[in-house]
């Protein structure tokens, strides 16, 4: 293999950073605490796998239509939470609503991806190249965003996945992270027996002359031992906050536990799954019921948690594309187009329902089936990536849309 | 650079490994970012080295070359003992010669001076502690299948 461009550019940076016995980002890392003057923006993406049925999610109560099309499994204008008089949470998502009314949430309705496709895996690809209908990008847009990022952390925190892998959205020639469980995230687990064997694979990677191996082995390690300086264990929840167990709620916890502990986390990513329901999808109770009461709770602790860290944050929520207008013969609903989003966080403009609603009459769906789509969802995120992240270059974050600053909905203050 | 699936294959070959189950190797593929058959289509995963070289992906290999030398993956039996030196008494001496042993077992002897030193020191590091007569402190010498572990985690065994 040639040595590429961005391997031989993440080398000369970490050879500059390295100079000193101690590279700088670690030792702020390891006092812990946040140098004045410089605040980290972040922008936290969150991804419903699976389609997510955002007309039961944010409920347009006031639309007879909707009532109308899902006999069983609507959500009733006396159970919803009501936000303006015509759109309304369900239930399980209580854990959102002082979020609105401290608008610090903000929903965006009708929004998605163009692209027609409804086979989740091109749809979530499209979503996370940020090219809808281009099959061949190679990187996720996530990834291009940190490009001339400014303000860039040197930090190999800077980009987290939480998971075990590098997902598309933030695959690419950026440096970015995954991690599963921040307490795995080193040679041989926490055996202390296993700690000559990883300063022999250090040293071995260390004394390489193969330069990429010797790149990655020293960003491997200088990343395991920034996390151990910084100890991110020690950062409990905040008081008062329960995440929920299960996957996304660790994910969350684990991922405030690396911001608190200030590792420079400039973008993340986490994704919770379920949201594919065909059958019995459930209303007020069920299937589609127990998943946002995941979903709520864990965003709501992940916030909280966060405390004036949240200030810098933005969380934007998206899901590959929304479901029928109409259930189905089984109790659920099939694969359909525009969805919701949510958007929370210190610089958002919240408790507003952004967009157009396209509305739920025949000649209104789209395909006479579907929910109508009204806001591109590379219009919210570049919102979030040329407003609050400060990356004006959008015409690179998402190649061939046009993103004008005019059209942004201004959720940002 | 091997893919990830590539890296599994060429540790159970090297190592001799008999597989009774592969869904444990399956799951760890998963943690390595390569699905069996899961890939995205319509192109198919990436021959690229720099899909495959990122920090998260080094811990997981050097982690999956100790386990599965130790025997500690289900399903998967290894035997790296029969590259140890025969001598049963575990001196340091015996650990070098374990390690020529298993650089040619292992990666036909394509071992850089800098990874064979590398290990050579852990070793020796082991010995000097031994002789310091601190039986207590005393830091054993790596055994057969912590040398095997390191040198399918080395660099060299990254490489196709």
């Amino acid at each position: 293999m040639s040595i590429t461009r961005r391997i031989f550019l993440r080398n000369s940076a970490l050879a500059v950073v390295g100079t000193a016995a101690v590279p700088s980002f670690l030792a702020r890392a390891a006092r812990g605490a946040v140098q004045p003057g410089s605040r980290t923006r972040r922008l936290v993406v969150i991804f419903q796998r699976g389609a997510a049925d955002g007309l039961n999610i944010v409920v347009p109560h006031a639309e007879p239509q909707y009532y109308a099309m899902r006999p069983s499994i609507n959500i009733p204008r006396n159970s919803v939470i009501d936000l303006d008089g015509f759109f309304g949470l369900h239930p399980s998502l209580a854990p959102f609503q002082p979020l609105w009314q401290q608008r610090q949430l903000a929903i965006v309705h009708a929004a998605g991806s163009p692209d027609p496709n409804r086979s989740h895996f091109d749809a979530q690809d499209f979503m996370e190249s940020g090219t809808p209908g281009v099959k061949s990008t190679d990187d996720g847009w996530l990834n291009r965003a940190l490009r001339n990022l400014p303000q860039s952390q040197k930090s190999a925190f800077k980009a987290v996945a939480m998971g075990p892998s590098i997902p598309r959205i933030l695959s690419g020639a950026e440096p970015a992270i995954a991690i599963n469980n921040i307490n795995d995230f080193s040679v041989g687990g926490r055996n202390p027996k296993a700690s000559p064997v990883a300063n022999t694979f250090e040293a071995m990677y260390d004394h390489s002359l193969d330069t990429v191996m010797h790149g990655t082995g020293e960003e491997t390690f200088d990343a395991v031992k920034m996390l151990r300086s910084a100890d991110p264990s020690k950062y409990k929840p905040a008081p008062g906050v329960d995440y929920p167990k299960g996957h996304f709620g660790d994910n969350l916890r684990q991922l405030a536990q690396l911001i608190k502990a200030n590792l420079g986390v400039q973008v993340a990513f986490a994704d919770i799954g379920g949201w594919d329901h065909h059958v019995n999808e459930g209303a007020t109770e069920g299937q589609i019921a127990n998943v946002l009461r995941d979903f709520s709770q864990s965003l709501a602790a992940f916030w909280t948690d966060l405390g004036d860290l949240g200030e810098d944050t933005v969380v934007v929520t998206m899901s590959e594309f929304g479901r029928t207008a109409r259930e189905n013969g089984n109790r659920g609903t099939d694969h359909g187009h525009a969805n919701v989003m949510f958007v929370l966080g210190g610089p958002v403009k919240g408790g507003k329902v952004y967009g157009r609603w396209p509305g739920l009459d025949q000649a209104q769906l789209y395909e006479g089936r579907d929910l109508a789509l009204t806001t591109d969802f590379r219009q919210v995120l570049g919102e979030a990536v040329a407003r609050h992240m400060g990356n004006k270059n959008l015409a690179t974050v998402f190649p061939g849309y046009e993103n004008q600053p005019g059209k942004f909905l201004r959720l940002l203050g | 650079m091997k893919t990830p699936l590539e890296f599994v294959a060429s540790a159970l070959r090297a190592t001799g490994a008999e597989v009774d189950d592969a869904l444990p190797l399956t799951r760890q593929l998963n943690g390595m970012g390569m699905p069996l058959y899961g890939a995205q289509p319509p192109t198919g995963y990436s021959m690229k080295a720099e899909t495959w070289v990122s920090s998260s992906a080094l811990l997981n290999r050097m982690n999956f070359a100790l386990t599965l030398s130790s025997g500690k993956i289900k399903g998967v039996k290894v035997d790296v003992a029969q590259f140890a030196a025969s001598t049963p008494s575990n001196t340091p001496l015996d650990s070098i010669r374990t390690l020529s042993t298993l650089e040619l077992g292992l990666l036909d002897g394509d071992v850089s001076k800098q990874t064979h030193d590398s290990i050579a020191s852990q070793i020796g590091a082991a010995a000097g502690s031994s002789a310091a007569r601190k039986p207590v402190d005393a830091v054993r010498p790596p055994d057969v299948s912590t040398i095997a572990g390191l040198l399918l985690g080395s660099p060299e065994f990254q490489r196709r």
